[in-house]
């Protein structure tokens, strides 16, 4: 057996991301006029003041009786931020760029040229034998199922999402879906997603330069609450606003977005592979992590120590197995760590 | 209201389940007011209620007879939720069923508008009235709950949702368009 003993993971190992979306912005407009979608407005974000009641749960020591009488003294004043569609309009338009760069698999800095040297012979192994066609179909299935609308897609009656390959400022190749025909469950797909998939493959490979534009279009109603991200602020302190929405602009201009780091997880929520939990009953694909963590829950389903008897399944463990014990991992996980990689990040050896 | 349909939410690493129950209440509540329904009722078997733990669960039944019940599950209006629901077959009630009262109630939550309107009336400034409803305004409501936009006003607002004490009886009478109603049972088990 090849044991490579004096191989090491490199101190200094850096991936590029691969999928790179632009910020989406959002634009209102009618159903029946989609192809006019450049004319139409940007959503601006406003404030309101609210007053609300106190439902929060009070600690022990605020449940004595004159406390709680202080505390409904002072009702709970709220300013947020709020984005609407207009009430002549009844459709959300969400437009974002998406660049497919080459390179998967190659660091973007590696102080080991050993290390990268074997890296090089991994990733090529696994594109000689599987290519890049699983990954790009999976995320294929999230442009074409509208993943990446979060909230927005949930309630809406209709949504169309319509991918371009852009040449020189035009569309080349387009694409058109019903995003609720699609499934969010699962990576079946059908010929449409298999096609874009397949340009997507290329782009991974580096057979082509890819650039798609990527409009969205969900009916939700005249009047209705769109959403765009929510920022988080530090160190916020008492009586300031409760709730920002993130937009682009400044001052009356306040363009209503979706942050690109959100487009990209809902992009790369490809995870199918992960080891079930015993008492869940189905929770679908998860985002593309190293430790598989999924933050609503705040639980992480590739734990790098998940107890006796059971596999480790977390990103590192996969990939020291593979390069430097040449322990080849099951096909599923190695989808995983190509994603993982595609995805990109730091992942040098702490040491 | 022999037959029901349960609906389920599945888990989701992204929305939690009240959201997906204020989304699938929704569209619920559109496909009653375009059917015009009065003999369609809801009941959440999972609820639960008390300041701490206020919500209508993962599980929403609907309830009625086969026909209507049928006809509406013609009408499509699951589309976008399929992948985040299970939708059982349509089933006949079991023999052994009780029966429960799922009705709306409103409360009064001291709202500036509702203030104001108090200071006009009785001729006071309002600041007094709002002292005075700043009671109701703090109290807090032990009901579960679920936001919604009014297919009519297209007010959006919080509906209180209260299951009463199941019973023998059986009472008929007719259900809104979100499945309540002050007075009729649908079968609980």
């Amino acid at each position: 057996m090849a044991k490579n003993d004096t191989l090491k993971t490199a101190s200094v190992l850096a991936f590029e991301r691969k999928l790179d979306p632009s910020d989406a912005l959002f634009r209102a407009g009618n159903w029946e006029d989609r192809a006019q979608v450049t004319q139409w407005a940007f959503i601006p974000v406003r404030e309101k003041s609210v007053r609300g009641t106190i439902s929060n749960r009070l600690k022990a020591k605020d449940q004595d009786p004159l406390k709680l009488d202080a505390a409904i003294e002072n009702p709970n004043l709220q300013t947020v931020d709020v984005a609407t569609l207009p009430h002549e309009a009844d459709t959300l338009a969400v437009r974002f760029t998406l660049r497919v760069l080459a390179g998967a698999g190659t660091p973007s800095a590696c102080n080991d040229a050993e290390y990268q040297k074997k890296l090089a012979q991994t990733v090529s192994g696994y594109v000689n034998e599987h290519g890049f066609d699983e990954l790009a179909h999976r995320y294929a299935c999230n442009l074409a199922n509208g993943r990446f609308l979060w909230r927005n897609r949930i309630g809406a009656e209709e949504v169309e999402v319509v991918v371009s390959q852009m040449k020189e400022g035009q569309p080349e190749k387009t694409w058109t879906f019903n995003a609720l025909e699609q499934s969010t469950r699962d990576f079946t797909g059908d010929a449409q997603t298999r096609e874009l998939g397949g340009t997507i493959a290329q782009a991974l490979a580096g057979k082509q330069y890819l650039l798609l534009d990527v409009v969205a279009f969900a009916r939700i109603g005249a009047g209705q609450e769109v959403f765009p991200s929510q920022e988080l602020i530090l160190d916020r302190s008492r009586g300031d606003k409760s709730k920002t929405l993130y937009s682009i602009g400044d001052g009356d201009d306040k363009k209503a977005a979706i942050h690109s780091q959100k487009l990209g997880n809902a992009l790369r929520t490809i995870d199918t592979w992960y080891p079930v939990p015993e008492d869940s009953n189905g929770l679908g694909p998860i985002a593309i992590e190293p430790y598989g963590s999924v933050t609503t829950q705040g639980t992480a389903y590739r734990q790098p120590n998940p107890g006796k008897g059971k596999e480790k399944l977390d990103f590192y463990n996969l990939l020291d197995n593979w390069l430097l014990k040449d322990q080849i991992p099951p096909v599923d996980q190695q989808h995983f760590v190509m994603a993982t990689l595609i995805r990109g990040g730091v992942f040098g050896d702490a040491g | 209201m022999d037959h029901y349909i349960d609906i389920r939410l599945r888990p989701d690493p992204d929305f939690a389940p009240a959201m997906l129950m204020g989304a699938l209440y929704n569209k619920l509540h559109r496909a009653l007011f375009d059917l015009q329904a009065t003999d369609l009722g809801v009941s959440f078997p999972a609820h639960k209620h008390g300041v701490r733990a206020r919500t209508l669960g993962d599980h929403l039944r609907l309830h009625g007879t086969q026909g209507r019940l049928e006809q509406l599950m013609g009408a499509d209006w699951l589309t976008g939720m399929r992948d985040h629901t299970q939708v059982s077959e349509l089933l006949a009630v079991p023999d052994n069923a009780q029966h429960i009262n799922v009705a709306r109630k409103q409360f009064n939550t001291g709202s500036p508008s509702r203030a104001k309107r108090y200071a006009k009336r009785h001729d006071i400034s309002e600041g007094e009235a709002q002292q005075i409803y700043a009671n109701l305004a703090a109290r807090r409501i032990e009901l579960p709950f679920v936001q919604i936009n009014s297919r009519s006003t297209q007010q959006r607002f919080s509906l209180f949702i209260e299951h009463g004490m199941s019973q023998e009886k059986l009472v008929a009478g007719s259900f809104n368009h979100y499945g309540l109603s002050p007075d009729a049972t649908v079968p609980w088990f």
